[in-house]
């Protein structure tokens, strides 16, 4: 399993071999990580072959697994980094970035 | 076969609303959320590991499938939506952790299949029943479901085993509320029926209720409160009654009456798709009722011919908004496709203010929809001339959508002729309007007007040289005529569809309709019963709509009638002096060939 140094994130640019991307977002809609809006995420990161994750404090989710993101426990306004680790890990968190950003087309 | 008398049981009965067909009779089993359902956990020996992994995989698809079938009975606009929890639950279903999790569990602690979901949905139930948001929190009961409607699956599959189950075979599942996962995944081959506290016709839940093929009743209030551990339960799905723990009379009545409903509806089903001949060759057209595009499917399935009564309510009372011209037309275009080359009848709005969601605070008219009667109030044609913008918007929407297959208008609660002429002027100026801005419009639109007040009984040769057909609305009719509402208990016994004054009314307009030569249907409750439509034929009917579950027993009881019979017995209940006598004379036609006059 990796093992991530999420607390000196904006260093990461490699982690052993792969390309690494991150970004920090904020869930901006008023209910928060909800079902649907995890189901959206987990739909999204389909297409790419990344390990994507989603993290919050100290704990990442596995953007594939709607259980995990669920669990996380993020209501509005929570700072999350989305992460990606490998080829086309940089365009996946940019995709899911997005979705986050336009509040999983909620209010 | 013995025609069953009149059963009214006076005790211990609870109405709600049937969804589905059919009587269910047992013991209750009242879900709760804490004793949704229980789990086995016992340790299996290392041969068994294989088998048990095989079982997951099955009750993983297997609830998969179920979700899928679900989420087909809900409207389509609706997935991906607000609202569409199954998504949710089947995404739930699907989580790659989820069989990556489970299995480790039963390979390594050896484990029953059972036990190790359990663990593993528990784990993060806990983990979330934990949090501090109050929403999220609260989303705990979607794992929840996925967990139940798994478990219940596996469980479905061991009772086949012979193994033991939660549910005790033959139960009737008795809750607040189910989700439509839950209900989804009720195993039917041991749940006889359900019976929730919340739910209308159209919620979710309800509609997926209908696909499960088991009776459900919806909307009982404070239902739980009056269950008993070990309370028996009847379940009338047609009627929307549930009885607690019925006297001996009541059940052996009611198992009668089970028996044969479920004899007869196999020979029945089989035979929908006849048309309605009488044994002398006399030809009635069965239409369906709706209210929704996806009560379409059932309508087909059960023979319909055609669509004799489209209501267009639904949406006025659905949104905080009026629906625009867009919304409208496309929902009557589908229909209107759906069933060409049959016709398909709208009828236009029948509501007033009060039941109009987008309206009812802001409406200048509300000062009646207090105390006063709204039965005699603005409603129907007559809110819709004094509201016209609205009623222009609809009109459009329907002359759009008439190019799309056989569309006809229906005109409810007209009490003057002056009401059709308006509406036709209307009718006239939006097809002029709509050409102008490029849409097509059928050059020649059938307006028929429904006759459901007793002024326009009195003048029906009038309205009937200003219509092409004329609908009889026989629950209006009935409300009018009697001076009886409806909703009030202390004088529904003096509702009857069959008092002399009804008949002759009937008979009336009937008659009008074959002197100016123009089709006579009737779309009320009184042509979906079995006591009545004979009757309705025999007076000279020619159509009857009907909701869909009643179309294939309304037919096979004309297939087995004579045209002649029927014509006589007619004229008898004509001469009859009250409402009794009229069913007597029906019953006794026949008695001994047509069990299922109920």
């Amino acid at each position: 399993m990796l093992d991530l140094e999420i607390k000196r994130p904006n260093s990461l640019s490699t982690i052993g071999d792969s390309p690494a991307s991150k970004i920090t977002v904020k869930i901006k809609n008023r209910l928060g990580l909800h079902g649907r809006a995890a189901g959206k995420l987990v739909t999204a990161a389909k297409p790419f072959r990344s390990k994507l994750f989603l993290v919050r404090d100290d704990r990442r989710a596995d953007v594939r697994s709607i259980m995990s993101l669920l669990t996380l426990e993020c209501p509005y306004n929570t700072e999350v980094s989305l992460i990606g680790i490998g080829e086309d890990a940089e365009e996946a968190i940019t995709v899911l970035a997005k979705i986050i950003n336009d509040r999983f087309g909620e209010a | 076969m013995i025609l069953p008398p009149p059963f009214v049981p006076k005790k211990n009965v609870f109405c709600g609303v049937g969804v589905g067909r059919g009587l269910a009779i047992g013991p209750v089993h009242v879900i709760t959320s804490n004793s949704r359902i229980r789990h086995r956990t016992y340790e299996i020996s290392p041969d068994q590991v294989k088998p048990e992994l095989a079982l997951l995989e099955q009750a993983i698809q297997k609830t998969c499938a179920k979700f899928k079938a679900a989420q087909k009975a809900l409207p389509p606009e609706l997935v991906g939506q607000e609202g569409d929890i199954l998504s949710t639950h089947l995404m739930l279903l699907n989580d790659p952790h989820l069989i990556e999790s489970v299995t480790q569990k039963i390979e390594q602690d050896k484990l029953n299949a059972e036990s190790a979901l359990a663990f593993y949905f528990n784990q993060h139930i806990k983990t979330i029943s934990a949090f501090k948001n109050e929403y999220l929190k609260s989303r705990v009961f979607d794992v929840e479901t996925v967990r139940n409607s798994v478990i219940a699956t596996l469980q479905e599959d061991e009772h086949e085993q012979g193994l033991p189950s939660f549910y005790q075979k033959g139960c009737i599942v008795a809750a607040r509320e189910l989700s439509p996962s839950e209900v989804a995944t009720l195993p039917v081959n041991l749940v006889a029926g359900l019976v929730t506290e919340r739910g209308s016709r159209t919620s979710h839940s309800s509609l997926v209720a209908k696909t499960i093929g088991i009776p459900c009743v919806v909307g009982v209030s404070s239902l739980l409160s009056r269950l008993g551990d070990r309370s028996q339960l009847i379940l009338d799905a047609p009627e929307g009654h549930v009885i607690i723990d019925p006297d001996h009379d009541t059940l052996s009545f009611y198992q009668k009456r089970k028996n044969s409903m479920e004899s007869d509806r196999l020979e029945i089903n089989r035979s929908a798709h006849l048309p309605a001949t009488t044994l002398d060759d006399h030809q009635v057209r069965i239409m369906g009722n709706i209210e929704l595009v996806e009560e379409l499917p059932d309508i087909m399935a059960c023979g319909g011919e055609g669509i004799g009564l489209f209501r267009t309510e639904y949406i006025y009372t659905m949104k905080d908004e009026l629906p625009t011209e867009n919304e409208l037309f496309e929902s009557y275009r589908r229909v209107v496709a759906t069933v060409s080359p049959s016709p398909v009848v709208i009828r236009t709005l029948d509501l007033g203010a009060d039941k109009i969601t987008a309206i009812k605070d802001l409406t200048p008219n509300n000062h009646d929809a207090g105390n006063l009667n709204q039965a005699l109030g603005l409603r129907a044609i007559r809110f819709c001339l004094k509201n016209q913008d609205l009623f222009r918007t609809q009109l459009r929407a329907i002359l759009r959508a008439s190019v799309f297959g056989e569309l006809r208008i229906m005109l409810p609660m007209v009490s003057c002729l002056e009401e059709i002429r308006e509406t036709k002027r209307l009718i006239f100026e939006t097809t002029q309007e709509l050409k102008k801005e490029g849409h097509s419009v059928k050059e020649k639109i059938s307006l028929g007007v429904m006759i459901e007040v007793p002024a326009a009984v009195i003048i029906v040769k009038e309205l009937g040289r200003e219509a092409d057909f004329l609908s009889i609305g026989t629950n209006d009719l009935i409300q009018y005529s009697l001076a009886l509402d409806r909703t009030n208990p202390e004088v529904m016994e003096l509702y009857q569809p069959h008092h002399p004054a009804i008949i002759r009314m009937i008979k009336t307009i009937i008659d009008a309709g074959k002197e100016l030569n123009i089709p006579v249907s009737v779309c009320g409750d009184m042509a979906a019963e079995t006591i009545s439509a004979p009757l309705l034929v025999g007076l000279g009917a020619e159509i009857l709509s009907m909701p869909s579950g009643s179309i294939p027993k309304i037919k096979r009881l004309l297939r087995m009638s004579s045209f002649e019979d029927l014509q006589r017995l007619s004229f008898e209940v004509l001469e009859s002096t009250n409402n009794e006598e009229s069913e007597n004379l029906i019953r006794q036609l026949f008695r001994g060939r047509f069990d299922e006059l109920t």
